[in-house]
């Protein structure tokens, strides 16, 4: 393989690794927008998610979409009991930005560690078999039918949400709390059920990456904080709220990782991502895609 | 003054601990041996750690209903080190100053870099059947190893790789730690000499799980081995995997550390994988190590692994080494322990083979043989000297 | 008895960290989950820098003004921002700060870290047991009545109001730039202090006993005990120290003990903005108390 070769290669996987960072950080992105609420639990629940996908799948040997919907149901008990139980009494109180951080902090090691308790620190893998078979070796060894897969389902999953916010009732809702929830209050939207199907969507939001996660590199429940580390950074440089932000910041944190690579030890990825995030904080704060 | 309070809040709890153990001690004045057992039993390695204890336990339990040593029955003290150099300070300090241990089993890098200067200070020797960084060679004259350093371990399996194998093109991944960069150079320097070539290089990172864009370069360049340096068997089965799944078809060669049931659960993809490691085989014929593998299963359900072997071998060793001390008429301190360690042990059998110990350093060799995945079992396909 | 003077010692230093921290959290208001990055740069630099022959004070010297820097390097791009980003960006500065102390081997040493750290001695006589328990005492007594003076000055006072109404600040013309900056860098020059005293009492640095689990154990000390006191930090020290040493005389199932404790902290974290969001030994604060503090 020549030098050039191989930086195609890493560029096609560093652009499949971020469209799995655009799901990571889509969930995390609209409920920071919508709710106002820091969701650092987010990794938790995703690594959850990934983990009982494997505990159907792996284990009780179920076909992948049972393995799949229980996945989603997971997700979806553990995102909206973290929202009710934690986030939304603290918002009644009005406790301070402080308080709100220290307590999604807290709600996220609290599920890493009731998972490390569960599944043990080493988490789990599942072999994507066939799936890896290299589809044209000699021109992309990277292309292979598991990363289409990806791919699709990002581009899948990105349309059906851009749809969903632009062309139903419930999506224009949405946009409209986020934007100005004391006018959506006036104007008689539920903003307190709009928060909560965001929870909800923001939590199903993590089933595609948490799957392709277990069949590619494994969840571990320790990840759980670097997880949502990437989901916040790919945010924030994507800016707050914005759907086409996240897949673009996704895209460009994981080619920037990967192309690193070609002239850098594998280890400094994460000071690429670092750089690009410190840069964006400093002539872009509201990110790249976002409303001042 | 809020300094004062919790000050005085914080003594008396710590003097009521203080108490508590007095009490326990005065209770079994006869006087049992303590053995300081300083390793990780909770948090990333406690796995690993309680594995090791079992094997102690067992010998402990042999050795006891043996009679103990001279009269006396041994006692293991486990203080859990988390891998941590503050909690191995904390464990260490526990042991010596409040259980009044002399001689600690411990084991994980910064722990052992950690205690060796208070150790030293303190009189207490340390022994140590897990610590392969080479980090630790030569850290002090109260510290001895019996667990070969990776750096020589290592380099055991590449004659058998260059001239069984006929690789030439080897690559090396290096994982980012004192381990890793010890052996990364004793690899390179030994296949260099060997006559074959080192081709790339690359390094990863502790907890790294994608190595698809490492391997990329490396498979790039072409290598016909490739060397992995990774002490979990989790990390060795993903780079094994994620190799195989971007096609490179050639070997694998490892050390002791690729022993890992993780690894024989990629199957079919784990082919192909040699590595060295210390001369214990759960399917031994030998009379003592199949009498040892045995009584395992008895206490514990499942056969024994090297790990379990060394930790075993290294209380029964220390047994014998406690009752040289006693026949002589001495006190078990650390000055009377390396004495008699020198004089009447300078090699050892066990069940996990032979130890010939160099106590200038603080290392060991042992016997090693070569094993390779067949069937979903690690299988042993050579000896080595 | 060493065991009692090595907890002690181990709790003034922590003592140090948490009132480091609670200058941010608790009086301007800022989060941070990189404290652990400072207490390792100074760790590290002092380290360094007397195993090459560095008269140590200087080297202690060194480590905080390295630290002051990269702190306050912190707070650059987060003036025009606060909450989730400064979140994010510290702990970015811890994890990269984990990363070069683990991949800069030629300096650093690598995850092997830097044994052989020579012990301080004052007038020719060196700090070891007692003798040392004493320095550190000193050291942390010295540190609480700068802060407990530092608070009252009207920076001090500047600071709480910045936190309590940063917006107000801005328009009576205060340079709310300048005070994050300032802020952070005295915060981590007192982390990296605490960790020269650690380095040369241990003799020995690693990576790993800097890493962000530290970091979230001192912002729990802070939040426990009470932030925006001086008070509270101490007994949030000592209260988290003395909890894993009590716990190694309670029987817990083996192998899950290190994951209990770690959930007992996310829990505490949890339960103490729901119970006692001004912390254990905190005021509470209402809304129109703004600047009294």
């Amino acid at each position: 393989m020549t030098s050039y070769g191989l930086l195609a290669n890493l560029i096609v996987d560093g652009f499949v690794s971020g469209c799995i960072y655009a799901m990571l950080a889509i969930g995390f992105s609209l409920t920071w927008w919508v709710s106002n609420v820091v969701h650092l639990a987010h990794g938790g629940v995703l690594v959850a998610a990934g983990l009982v996908l494997y505990l159907f799948v792996g284990i009780f040997g179920v076909p992948l979409p049972i393995g799949i919907a229980a996945a989603l149901i997971a997700a979806g008990v553990l995102g909206f009991g973290t929202d009710r139980l934690i986030y939304q009494p603290l918002k009644e109180r009005r406790t301070d930005e402080m308080g709100m951080l220290t307590a999604s902090l807290g709600a996220l090691i609290i599920i890493e560690y009731s998972l490390v308790i569960a599944f043990g620190l080493d988490g789990a893998t599942l072999d994507a078999g066939a799936m890896r078979t290299p589809l044209a070796p000699s021109v992309v060894l990277v292309l292979d039918p598991f990363a289409i897969a990806v791919v699709v389902s990002t581009g899948l999953v990105f349309a059906a949400l851009t749809g969903f916010m632009h062309f139903t009732v419930y999506g224009k809702r949405i946009q409209a709390v986020a934007q100005n929830p004391d006018l959506a209050g006036v104007l008689g939207i539920d903003i307190v059920g709009v928060a909560r199907q965001t929870t909800l969507i923001a939590a199903f939001l993590v089933v595609p990456a948490a799957s392709f996660m277990l069949y590619n590199t494994g969840v571990r429940p320790i990840e759980a904080l670097h997880i949502v580390l990437v989901a916040a950074i790919v945010a924030i440089i994507g800016g707050r709220g914005s759907i086409i932000g996240a897949l673009v910041a996704g895209i460009v944190v994981g080619v920037a990782e990967s192309a690193t690579v070609w002239y850098l030890a594998a280890g400094w990825r994460l000071l690429i991502t670092f750089l690009i995030l410190y840069a964006v904080l400093l002539y872009r704060p509201h990110g790249l895609f976002g409303r001042v | 003054m809020a300094i004062d309070l919790t000050r005085r809040h914080f003594v008396s709890g710590v003097a009521g601990l203080t108490t508590a153990s007095m009490l326990s001690k005065a209770a079994f004045a006869a006087g049992p041996i303590d053995i300081g057992f300083l390793m990780p039993l909770t948090g990333g390695s406690g796995k690993l750690g309680n594995m090791m204890m079992a094997g102690a336990s067992l010998a402990i339990d042999e050795i006891n209903s043996a009679g103990g040593v001279e009269g006396r029955q041994l006692r293991l003290l486990p203080e859990d080190s988390q891998g941590l150099a503050r909690n191995g300070i904390d464990g260490y300090r526990k042991l010596v100053d409040v259980d009044g241990a002399r001689v600690l089993v411990t084991g994980w890098t910064a722990v052992v870099v950690g205690v060796a200067p208070l150790a030293e200070r303190d009189g207490v020797y340390l022994l140590s059947a897990s610590t392969a960084s080479p980090a630790v060679r030569g850290i002090s004259p109260n510290f001895q190893s019996t667990w070969m350093y990776a750096d020589d371990s290592a380099k055991q399996i590449l004659p058998y790789a260059r001239n069984v194998l006929k690789a030439s093109k080897l690559g090396i991944l290096t994982i980012v730690s004192d381990l890793g960069t010890g052996i990364s150079k004793a690899v390179h320097k030994d296949w260099t000499e060997a006559g074959g070539k080192v081709i790339v290089e690359e390094t990863h990172q502790i907890d790294e799980t994608n190595f698809r864009a490492v391997m990329l370069k490396m498979i790039a360049a072409g290598p016909e081995a490739i060397y992995i340096t990774t002490s979990t068997g989790k990390q060795a089965a993903q780079i094994v995997r994620q190799a195989r799944e971007l096609g490179y078809q050639g070997y694998f060669i490892s050390f002791g550390a690729f022993e890992d049931p993780e690894v024989l659960s990629i199957g079919e993809k784990a082919t192909k994988c040699f590595f060295s490691t210390p001369a214990f085989d759960a399917a031994t014929s030998d009379v003592n190590a199949r009498a040892f593998v045995e009584s395992f299963k008895a206490k514990n359900g499942a056969p024994p692994n090297v790990h379990q072997a060394n930790h075993y071998d290294l209380i029964r060793l220390y047994a014998e080494i406690a009752r040289a001390i006693a026949k002589g008429g001495d006190k078990i301190s650390a000055d009377n322990f390396r004495a008699a360690f020198k004089a009447k042990f300078p090699t050892y059998e066990g069940v996990g083979g032979n130890y010939a110990f160099n106590f200038n350093d603080g290392s060991v060799r042992r016997s090693e043989f070569v094993k390779t995945v067949a069937n979903g079992r690690f299988v042993k396909v050579a000896d080595l000297t | 008895m060493q065991y009692v003077i090595h907890l002690l010692i181990t709790l003034n230093i922590y003592v140090i960290l948490a009132i480091s921290l609670d200058l941010l959290v608790g009086f301007a208001g800022l989060i941070s989950l990189a404290q652990a990055a400072f207490f390792g740069v100074g760790a590290y630099t002092s380290a360094l820098m007397t195993i090459n022959g560095v008269p140590p004070f200087v080297a202690i010297a060194a480590g905080m003004f390295c630290a002051a820097a990269l702190s306050g390097a912190i707070a650059l791009p987060a003036l025009r921002v606060r909450g989730i980003h400064l979140l994010i960006i510290t702990i970015a500065v811890q994890i990269v700060t984990t990363l070069l102390l683990v991949n800069w081997a030629d300096v650093t040493g690598g995850s092997a870290g830097v044994p052989g750290i020579p012990r301080l001695s004052i007038f020719g006589m060196p700090l070891s047991g007692v003798s040392f328990l004493s320095f550190a005492t000193v050291c942390s007594v010295f540190v609480y009545f700068v802060m407990w003076r530092l608070l009252r000055s009207p920076y001090g006072k500047l600071l709480q109001a910045m936190r309590d109404d940063e917006i107000g600040c801005v328009a009576l013309g205060k340079n709310v730039a300048a005070m994050k900056i300032s802020a952070f860098a005295v915060s981590g020059a007192i982390a990296a202090f605490a960790g020269s005293l650690y380095a040369h009492y241990v003799t020995y640095v690693d990576p790993r006993s800097f890493d962000i689990s530290i970091s979230i154990l001192i912002l729990l000390m802070v939040m426990l005990g009470g932030a925006g006191t001086l008070r509270g930090p101490v007994l949030g020290a000592a209260l988290l120290l003395a909890l894993p040493e009590l716990l190694k005389f309670v029987p817990l199932p083996l192998g899950v003990g290190a994951a209990l404790r770690q959930l007992a902290y996310g829990l505490i974290l949890v339960l103490v903005v729901f119970v006692r969001p001004e912390g254990l030994l905190g005021h509470r604060r209402t809304a129109d108390a703004g600047t009294s503090a």
